[in-house]
């Protein structure tokens, strides 16, 4: 029975393309119908005309026969549908000013939302491309969500409670050079338990994943799973690449596997490479050397996946057991943790490790407030636009609906139109959206070490989002000019207009309302890009202590690249000499940690007799201080004959010389088993908004470090000199890769990252807006004005001068930016609070900020009123008048 | 309403098929005319709404059409049985005859025990 109603469905959709045959076909029946009847009706001894007037009763009437017929024949839903948007189609094309600007409104609003929804979704909302990602957790410190660090003993032990976690995985996300023999790259991978791909359910796009006995063993098995985009772009997606030899870190590998495109590994943020087994580790630096047995070696995320019917709950309270079991039994750590030592905590692991990507939720959470504030604005302006239309096509609405179309068969018409412009919307909102997007991973990728942290790629989630955001912008900017059309009174619209003597009057219109409510999200947004551009700019001023535009970087790490210390010190030698003799260059070091840079690195200092306090450190090279221009407060830089052999020294900065030694000279005491023999002034090395840190510096020569950055101080940095270094590396060492070759000036603004992204955006975002509440207003006055031609004309009839008029419409539209001022003032005085945190140097209610942008909003909106008022006084009382 | 509209299509549609086996091959007008005749002028229904209701049949796939000619040599359309027809009236037959049988129980004076 279902298959044949199917059946009868599928020949009506059929129906609808040969409309012209069937309907001829039909007349022909109708016909023989007919004649088959008269014939009967004169056999019965009717006169001709009886005959026919009797069989024409009979049956009905042909037009209401053809009409049975026709709604049999095809399914008029669909017809409909496909009318009116003919008809909508044809509206645009007849208006392409009204379409154009509405289009190209919907489009802007409809693209920054997709844009911005594709950065929020990848970093923080969508889940791990891995199989049921809610049954994941990580193992946290607390509930901020920072990562516990497990020891690998640990987590063996961990494995064996099936009861409560189904698998565990533990890996560590470090950067590797990878090698295929012909050029080095530097790219971020990941040592990973054996278990990795298997627990979280990931399958292979080529080749396999590791096998059990791949990681039972330490360095026996040199076999490498690579990411999709590396297999496309380093290899060219050949499929011939599986059991290839490639080097990581100078030791070689087999390649078994390429990961599924979508998994770009567990820590959100970072894209991985690269995936070697936990039982390789040893081979991937030289300073790892026996922590698999080593229960005091932290160095391991964990996630879990808990067994089916497993509360997090449940599971935290049986890890307990063996977490508590490892503290007790061991005198060092077992695991990383600030929370109490013998518990367990469990969060949703869905997502993966997060704490990446912690610093970017405010900033994207905002911006997505404000582009649907953006996006509101825009559906007001259409919707306005959209009145005013509507209002111009009253008598059209009113012949429709004195012909007899119902009131919700005109407002199908005008939705099917504004989903029509929706869609045309969304679909150029696309364009915008990809421009976008680029234009934010541009942002990021000149501040970023390694290339493809995020993905930017508009996928199907965005194509959705984009689809639903502008169906429901179409309803939103639709439903209510199409329910105001419909009520039209068609007796007196299809009368001449009766003249209008509208002063002043419904002043709390559906058309003011949204103007108003424009005025007031923009002014909100506007504050927001101000109070964002004022804190980047306290930030960029601020004195960093040192000169970093006269600095340029390169860091390289010779521990990766497979040096011994005696080849990686000769290595540094014969760089600093050869760099030092390019053309305009002034000094030469080297450090571990570059300037601006949040690597951590936090040492103990011990004083003699005194328990150790944590502090900054670093290692650097002789004349650190000269290249970066940071001046000494007293004793001595490091030289050449601080070397191994010679006494331990130290250099401090003011803060901590101050802390530890109050009132004292600094130089000359002794600290960690050597003596101080310099004071470096404070600067803001460890970045712009850290608090001044209490640093240790150490030379080099006593602490051999492989990981280091050049530093170099030249008059004036350019591209030359930044490809003279370059080259001159790799004509040390070809194989060698060179990472964050900038100026420290780029460095810095690279650390400014979020901000100057929330300050740019909002900037772009607030402009656009306002440009969208001129627009409106402009466009709500205008109308009014042309609504009111005929009182204007009486006006200047009874005498009225045209500033009165001037006067007049001025003041409706300053009555219309001041409420939306004041809305929008109250408004940012609640919403920036929300923001207070991206702030630096600026207070979230800064009055200043406050008082220039509704100046602006003001200076803006005055020619937004001025034009439609100066059109008001040079209508001709005449021509006004006999309009009637 | 549109129940009613229902039942009253569903009914028609059964009635046309009854029509069609026992005459074979009819046009539009024959089987409005028998149906009517049928009914002993009982049923007086618009002709017209013949029509959709064939169309329903045939898209459906429990008739056919083709054009013919009649006795006195006048074009028109012929409808026929399909095979899934008769077998849908063989169906509805039954059912109708079960639904009266039960009805019928259910109407008739009470039996003595």
């Amino acid at each position: 029975m279902e298959m044949r109603q199917l059946r009868g469905w599928l020949v009506r959709l059929f129906g609808l393309f040969s409309r012209n045959r069937r309907e001829r076909e039909f007349a022909e029946e109708l016909e023989s119908h007919l004649a088959f009847h008269i014939e009967d009706n004169l056999r019965a001894g009717m006169s001709p005309e009886e005959a026919r007037r009797l069989a024409l009763i009979k049956l009905g009437g042909v037009t209401w026969t053809q009409e049975l017929h026709r709604e049999q024949r095809g399914l008029p839903m669909l017809e409909t549908l496909w009318q009116d948007l003919r008809f909508g189609a044809r509206m645009l094309r007849k208006n392409p000013g009204f379409s154009l600007i509405a289009i190209l409104t919907l489009a802007l609003g409809v693209g920054a939302n997709t844009a911005i929804f594709t950065l929020l979704d990848k970093v923080l909302i969508r889940p791990l491309p891995v199989e049921q990602p809610q049954q994941l957790v990580t193992f946290v410190q607390d509930a901020s969500g920072a990562p516990a660090i497990f020891s690998y003993p640990l987590y063996a032990e961990l494995l064996n409670h099936e009861e409560v976690l189904s698998g565990v995985v533990a890996y560590w996300q470090t950067p590797f050079s990878l090698s295929d023999g012909n050029a080095t790259e530097r790219v971020t991978g990941q040592i990973v338990s054996g278990n990795y791909f298997a627990v979280l359910g990931v399958r292979p796009a080529l080749g396999r994943f590791f096998l059990p006995e791949e990681d039972r063993t330490p360095g026996t098995h040199p076999v490498v799973v690579i990411s999709h985009a590396l297999w496309r772009q380093r290899f060219g997606a050949d499929p011939a690449v599986i059991g290839k030899t490639i080097s990581l870190n100078a030791y070689r590998y087999t390649l078994i596997g390429v990961a599924p495109a979508e998994f770009t590994g567990t820590m959100r943020g970072t894209v991985n490479d690269v995936y070697v087994p936990i039982m390789m580790q040893a081979q991937t630096g030289p300073r790892r050397e026996g922590v698999l047995e080593n229960r005091n070696n932290n160095w391991l995320l964990l996630l879990g996946r808990l067994g089916a019917n497993v509360s997090r709950e449940q599971a935290q309270a049986v890890l307990a057991t063996p977490v508590a079991d490892a503290e007790r039994n061991f005198s060092g750590k077992a695991r990383d943790s600030v929370g109490d030592p013998n518990k367990v905590l469990l969060m949703d692991g869905s997502r993966g490790h997060t704490d990446r990507v912690k610093d970017l939720s405010l900033p994207l959470q905002l911006l997505m407030g404000v582009v649907g504030f953006v996006l509101l604005i825009a559906c007001a302006n259409v919707a306005n636009l959209l009145l005013a239309r509507a209002s111009a096509r009253r008598k059209e609405i009113a012949v429709r609906l004195a012909i007899g179309a119902s009131r919700w068969r005109i407002v199908r018409q005008l939705l099917t139109e504004s989903a029509l412009l929706a869609a045309l919307g969304g679909g150029a909102g696309l364009l915008v959206a990809y421009w976008l997007t680029r234009v934010l991973l541009g942002f990021q990728q000149q501040t970023n070490a390694v290339p493809r942290s995020f993905d930017g790629s508009l996928d199907g989630r965005a194509l959705a989002f984009t689809l639903g955001v502008s169906l429901l912008t179409g309803i939103v900017f639709g439903v209510a000019p199409a329910l105001q059309a419909s009520k039209t009174d068609f007796g007196s619209s299809l009368k001449e207009e009766l003249p209008r003597l509208s002063i002043g009057a419904r002043r709390l219109s559906l058309r003011n309302l949204l103007v108003i409510a424009q005025v007031a999200l923009s002014l909100v947004v506007l504050i927001g890009a101000g109070l964002c551009v004022k804190s980047l700019r306290a930030l960029q001023s601020v004195d960093t202590g040192f000169e970093p535009a006269k600095v340029v970087t390169a860091s390289f790490d010779l521990s990766r690249s497979g040096y011994s210390e005696a080849q990686g010190r000769q290595f540094v030698a014969q760089l600093s000499e050869r760099v030092a003799a390019l053309p305009g260059v002034e000094s030469v070091s080297f450090a571990r940690i570059p300037a601006f840079s949040d690597i951590p690195w936090i040492g103990p200092a011990i004083l003699e007799g005194a328990r150790p306090q944590p502090v900054n450190r670093n290692a650097i090279n002789p004349n650190y201080f000269q290249t970066l221009g940071l001046p000494l407060a007293q004793g001595r830089e490091f030289t050449a004959q601080d070397t191994a052999d010679a006494p331990r020294v130290f250099i401090v900065n003011e803060a901590m010389a101050r802390r530890f030694w109050p009132g004292q000279e600094a130089v000359g005491q002794r600290l960690n088993g050597g003596v101080i023999v310099g004071v470096v002034r404070n600067s803001k090395e460890k970045g712009l908004t850290a608090d001044t840190r209490l640093m240790l510096y150490e030379p080099l020569a006593q602490n051999y470090m492989p990981d280091l950055t050049l530093h170099v101080r030249t008059a004036t940095p350019s591209n030359t000199l930044l490809a003279a270094v370059r080259q001159t590396v790799q004509a040390l060492d070809a194989q060698l890769p060179v990472y964050n070759l900038q100026t420290l000036e780029q460095q810095k603004d690279g650390s400014l990252y979020s901000e100057r992204l929330a300050a740019a955006l909002l900037t772009l975002f607030g402009l656009l807006a306002l440009a969208l509440a001129a627009i409106g207003l402009y466009g709500v006055l205008s109308y009014a004005v042309t609504e009111r031609t005929h009182e204007m004309g009486i006006r200047l009839a009874l005498g009225a001068q045209p500033r009165d008029l001037l006067w007049l419409v001025i003041k409706q539209g300053m009555w219309l930016t001041l409420t939306g001022l004041g809305l929008g003032v109250a408004a940012a005085f609640a919403l920036t609070r929300l923001i207070e945190r991206l702030l630096f140097g600026v207070s979230a209610t800064d009055p200043l900020t406050f008082v220039l942008i509704s100046l602006l909003l003001t200076l803006v909106a005055l020619p937004a009123c001025w034009m439609p008022a100066r059109r008001a006084t040079m209508v001709n009382p005449l021509v006004a008048l006999r309009y009637e | 309403m549109k129940d009613k509209t229902d039942v009253w299509q569903g009914t028609l549609a059964l009635m046309i098929l009854k029509t069609l086996e026992t005459l074979g091959p009819l046009h539009g007008y024959g089987i409005a005319r028998r149906i009517e005749q049928t009914s002993d002028n009982k049923l007086a229904i618009n002709y017209g709404t013949i029509y959709p209701a064939l169309m329903k049949l045939e898209q459906e796939g429990y008739i056919a059409s083709e054009w013919g000619a009649s006795d006195n040599n006048r074009k028109a359309k012929y409808y026929k049985l399909t095979r899934a027809g008769r077998k849908r009236l063989a169906q509805e037959t039954q059912k109708w005859e079960t639904t009266t049988a039960i009805l019928a129980r259910f109407f008739a004076p009470p039996q003595e025990s």
